[in-house]
């Protein structure tokens, strides 16, 4: 089983070909075009340059994919149909229904969200169930409980800034650069992470709710208030916070619904310290709980993930209609 | 008119007072320094018009839509220019299907510069005075 994925929901275009053989999977092919220097040139990400650019992208991505030409190596076809920037997602949208109809293959509609969670089967082992899972990325701070494949059960979100817009904002203070999550762990490196006490919002709340936002302004007054200081004990002492955070609210589910494992995926799970933290604790707490982490190169947004969230979807029958499928911006992250 | 407000709540509470003041069609600029208070103020806003999830940063969602329960303004759209600059326009958010509707009130952090001339009804500024106090500038009346 060989299965065409597309991703073009945020910044990135992104096709791969991941098959399945004996439960593991295969990651053949998994090309990312990444927008990041064309956005830094205009300042910022631009939603309709952004779109522009995955259209132009995808017809050489896919002619690079080497299929050929009747489609007859791929036996279905997974595309990302939220949540996102509709003129993004659309042009994803109608590259993978325009293949179903041309080809006639399955097709596979995915959650962005969910693509990241399946990036935890890209790891050595498969997870077993059932697992509570963190998702971390610049949109995103989700603890999320899946009792098996396709069942998701919120345990908690950020009721404001996700934990890598604290990152990135972060680094927009301390005159860092964009993105600000690689910046900020690289100073961090050089700082004393007990230099500076920042707090901790929601960290001992009986909910599994998480909030970022007094940490940034908390970075934001102390920036201000001590301007001499070394901007890498404010990126070590911020960075150990955030951590502090996702890693105590993460044990928390794990005390309180006893999975068999731990996933951490998104792109903030690329920080090397929250994988190091995460990974120590559980196994100095929980050491019959499994870990699971993405390697680095699929923490950010790649297709192979939406591609082994389609094998599951598969399994289970649940097909999208070439002829009606419509990018969701909103798509909710739903059970099957 | 410039108010003092010394919690989140009282920011909140300020949004409270101008949700009553609003028609629907309406496009808010919020304008002010990171952690200044405008989404805190789009919360209370949130409140106000009845929406039931919580009210999150779209700095990176660039546009979040929520549905209210209120009797003649139906949605909150929230946008938030952060990361696509000052200089950006909006062509590529397909915004256009929820301007001039009288049962949408727009809301913009970090507005671009090109808005803020002509199609803004409503203008807010947020300055951070410290740890608990913002000065939030908007037409209000005491
Ligand atoms: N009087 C106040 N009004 C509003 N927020 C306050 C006040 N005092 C303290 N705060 C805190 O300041 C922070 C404001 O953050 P918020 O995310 O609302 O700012 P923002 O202007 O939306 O920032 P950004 O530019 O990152 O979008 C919150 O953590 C809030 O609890
Ligand atoms: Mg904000």
């Amino acid at each position: 089983m060989r299965i065409l994925a597309i991703e073009t929901s945020c910044d990135d275009t992104s096709l791969a070909i991941v098959s399945c053989k004996d439960d593991m999977f295969i990651v053949e092919k998994n090309l990312v075009s990444s927008q990041i220097d064309t956005h830094a040139l205009y300042g910022g990400v631009v939603p309709e340059i952004a779109a522009r650019m995955h259209a132009e992208q995808i017809a050489p991505l896919l002619y690079a994919l080497e299929i050929p030409q009747d489609g007859s190596t791929v036996d279905a076809i997974a595309v990302t149909a939220g949540p996102g920037l509709v003129p993004s997602l659309r042009v994803g949208v109608a590259c993978a229904t325009t293949l179903a109809v041309a080809w006639q293959k399955s097709l596979i509609a995915i959650n962005h969200l969910e693509g990241h969670l399946y990036s935890c089967w890209l790891a050595e082992k498969p997870p077993l169930f059932p697992c509570v899972a963190l998702l971390v990325s610049g949109g995103h701070t989700e603890l999320i409980f899946m009792k098996d494949h396709g069942n998701y059960e919120y345990l908690g979100r950020t009721r404001d800034d996700a934990a890598g817009e604290a990152f990135d904002k972060v680094a927009k203070l301390l005159g860092l650069g964009y993105p600000g999550g690689p910046l900020i762990s690289k100073k961090a490196l050089e700082g004393k992470k007990d230099a500076i006490d920042f707090p901790r919002p929601m960290k001992n709340a009986i909910s599994f709710d998480f909030s970022f936002s007094g940490l940034k302004t908390a970075v934001a007054y102390h920036v201000k208030d001590h301007p001499d200081d070394r901007p890498e004990d404010i990126c070590a002492s911020f960075q150990d916070a955030v951590v502090d955070i996702l890693v105590s609210k993460t044990l928390k589910a794990v005390e309180k619904y006893q999975p068999a494992s731990v996933l951490l995926s998104g792109g903030v799970s690329a920080n090397i310290s929250l994988r190091e933290t995460l990974k120590k604790i559980l196994s100095d707490r929980f050491p019959h709980v499994h870990y699971h982490t993405p390697p680095i190169t699929y923490t950010t947004d790649n297709a192979a993930m939406i591609g082994v969230a389609a094998f599951f979807h598969l399994q289970k029958n649940d097909f999208a209609d070439p002829l009606t499928l419509a990018a969701d911006p909103n798509l909710p992250l739903s059970s099957l | 008119m410039t108010f003092s407000t010394h919690t989140p709540e009282e920011t909140k509470q300020l949004a409270v007072q101008l949700a009553s003041s609003l028609q629907g069609g309406e496009i808010l600029a919020l304008e002010g320094d990171l952690g200044s208070g405008k989404t805190t103020f789009v919360q209370g806003l949130g409140e106000a018009l009845g929406v039931k999830a919580y009210v999150r940063s779209p700095s990176f969602t660039l546009m979040n839509i929520y549905h209210t329960s209120h009797p003649t303004i139906h949605f909150l759209v929230h946008l938030d220019c952060y990361r696509l600059g000052p200089l950006c326009d909006l062509q590529g958010l397909e915004l256009e299907e929820w301007l001039h509707r009288s049962d949408v009130i727009i809301v913009i952090e970090w507005p671009p510069h090109h808005l803020l001339n002509k199609n803004v009804s409503i203008s807010i500024i947020f300055e951070m005075i410290n740890a608990q106090t913002r000065n939030i500038s908007l037409p209000l009346s005491p």
